[in-house]
């Protein structure tokens, strides 16, 4: 087979080209595909905003007692206001990696599943769950932040 | 030279054509006429209501007519209320469906049609926030011709149940397309939704008669409450003259009566009984009852009666003024 001119160049410029670009093309093996970390929930959570169908309850209701301290599979509750459950017992999440349910069961009683946000708000995590402990028509909103030690 | 100045004046033609194409925006009006609405009716019969509405297009556009009711929460009128529709266009009656929660309305500024309506509509001067708007929609979209007038008349059929009401009621009809675009999110002001407040309903039921237009000392929020709801627990010491309206501070003096047949006071003034002041004579004070009367976990409450006293306890101010005292009943129905 013979190459004429053009031919020859159109080759030399195709390598040339290909050579340059070749590099890039090489996989990353440094690159590890991004996983969503394990929520954790653990220490004492306090409540900072609350509302009663919508409306707000802080201003007129002591809510800064109240703790909600939660270890590994364990939650243990301070000075008692309406909330989710009543007893201390064992907590979980529907999926600990996207969690969208807290799930707490009371020693003596069945569980109690309540909605569950976790957003990240001035740099920490905050906990909002919905929930009815009185009528079911009436539906309580509290957003929590872990206490500073 | 020649071909200049026709492009110039094709330049000009075009602009004009596209301000006047961009200023003839689709849209329509809707006007409320009138509303045949009884002013009495007995508890547990079915409201019957009738709105006559015009709807008036410039320009031809295919959407759903939606059909706002505010009314009281007791009422549960989402699932106990049924909404048809005639027109001029259409044959026999149209069925419309209650519009989910999770649907925002257009224009709306991402809210759902009953929080867009109590923005833009209000709450027709009912006082006490127990009422609701609820929203329905047409349960299939029906094309309207250009420069057109459609007389829509809407059934609005309630079943009220039992409860002791005075309620102020409000209509509005709307559709899908422009939704109400309320000024309120800064919307220009147009005439896509038509409103009317024929004024107030009373249904003569059971129970302690809830009066949502007329001022009262205290009325407790929400109105259906167990013991472990937190109870917002106003006194409105404003409206009328009683042994408390000089008072610079105020406590409530309370007797729970529990399933049991037990009752329990809690009178002391202390800083759990002491009501904290929103100016203007009204006093509130946000009550959980089980931690109010300290319930052990076996027990729970009935009923409550309630006074309020200065501090010497001296002075007692109940319902209407006098000494005899408020009661609420814990129930969820």
């Amino acid at each position: 087979m013979k190459y004429t001119k053009h031919t020859k160049l159109i080759l030399f410029l195709g390598i040339l080209v290909w050579s340059a670009g070749a590099p890039s093309c090489k996989v990353e093996n440094k690159l590890h595909v991004p996983s969503e970390p394990l929520k954790t929930i653990n220490g004492s959570w306090e409540i900072i905003d609350a509302t009663e169908n919508g409306t707000d309850l802080m201003k007129w209701f002591d809510f800064s007692k109240f703790r909600i301290t939660f270890t590994d599979s364990t939650y243990q509750i301070d000075s008692l206001l309406p909330f989710m459950v009543s007893k201390n017992g064992k907590w979980s999440f529907n999926d600990p990696q996207y969690p969208f349910a807290l799930i707490l069961t009371p020693t003596d009683s069945a569980a109690v599943t309540a909605p569950f946000v976790y957003p990240v708000v001035g740099g920490v995590r905050n906990m909002i769950i919905t929930f009815s402990p009185g009528c079911p028509q009436n539906t309580y909103k509290y957003t929590l932040a872990m206490v500073n030690q | 030279m020649k071909i200049f100045a026709d492009k110039k004046r094709f330049g000009y033609i075009w602009k004009i054509t596209g301000t006047v194409i961009i200023i003839i925006i689709v849209s329509c009006s809707v006007t409320i006429n009138s509303v045949n609405q009884p002013a009495t009716i007995n508890g547990g019969e079915v409201l019957p209501i009738t709105l006559n509405a015009v709807i008036s297009t410039n320009a031809s556009q295919t959407s759903n007519l939606i059909v706002g009711v505010l009314v009281p929460k007791v009422w549960n009128a989402s699932t106990n209320a049924t909404v048809t529709f005639n027109s001029d266009i259409t044959s026999g009656s149209q069925p419309m469906t209650v519009i989910p929660a999770s649907t925002p309305s257009p224009n709306g500024n991402g809210l759902n049609w009953p929080t867009d309506l109590l923005n833009t509509i209000g709450h027709a001067g009912n006082l006490v926030a127990e009422y609701e708007w609820v929203a329905f929609a047409s349960n299939t979209a029906y094309s309207i011709a250009q420069n057109a007038n459609v007389n829509v008349t809407v059934n609005i059929q309630i079943n009220v149940g039992q409860a002791n009401v005075l309620f102020n009621m409000a209509y509005v009809v709307a559709e899908s397309g422009d939704g109400l675009h309320s000024t309120a999110y800064g919307n220009a002001s147009t005439s896509y939704y038509g409103s009317f407040f024929p004024g107030s309903v009373r249904v003569m039921g059971t129970g302690t008669l809830l009066d949502f237009i007329h001022p009262q000392l205290s009325v407790i929020t929400p109105s259906t409450a167990l013991d472990n709801d937190i109870l917002i627990l106003p006194f409105n010491n404003g409206i009328v003259t009683t042994g408390l309206s000089n008072a610079s501070q105020v406590y409530i003096c309370a007797t729970g009566y529990t399933s049991a047949g037990d009752s329990i006071t809690v009178c002391q003034p202390s800083a759990k009984t002491q009501l904290d002041s929103a100016g203007l004579g009204l006093w509130q004070i946000d009550m959980w009852p089980r931690g109010f009367f300290s319930l052990s976990s076996g027990q729970t409450l009935d009923s409550m009666h309630y006074v309020f006293t200065d501090q010497t306890g001296a002075i007692r101010v109940g319902n209407g003024g006098g000494p005899t005292p408020f009661s609420f009943a814990f129930s969820c129905q």
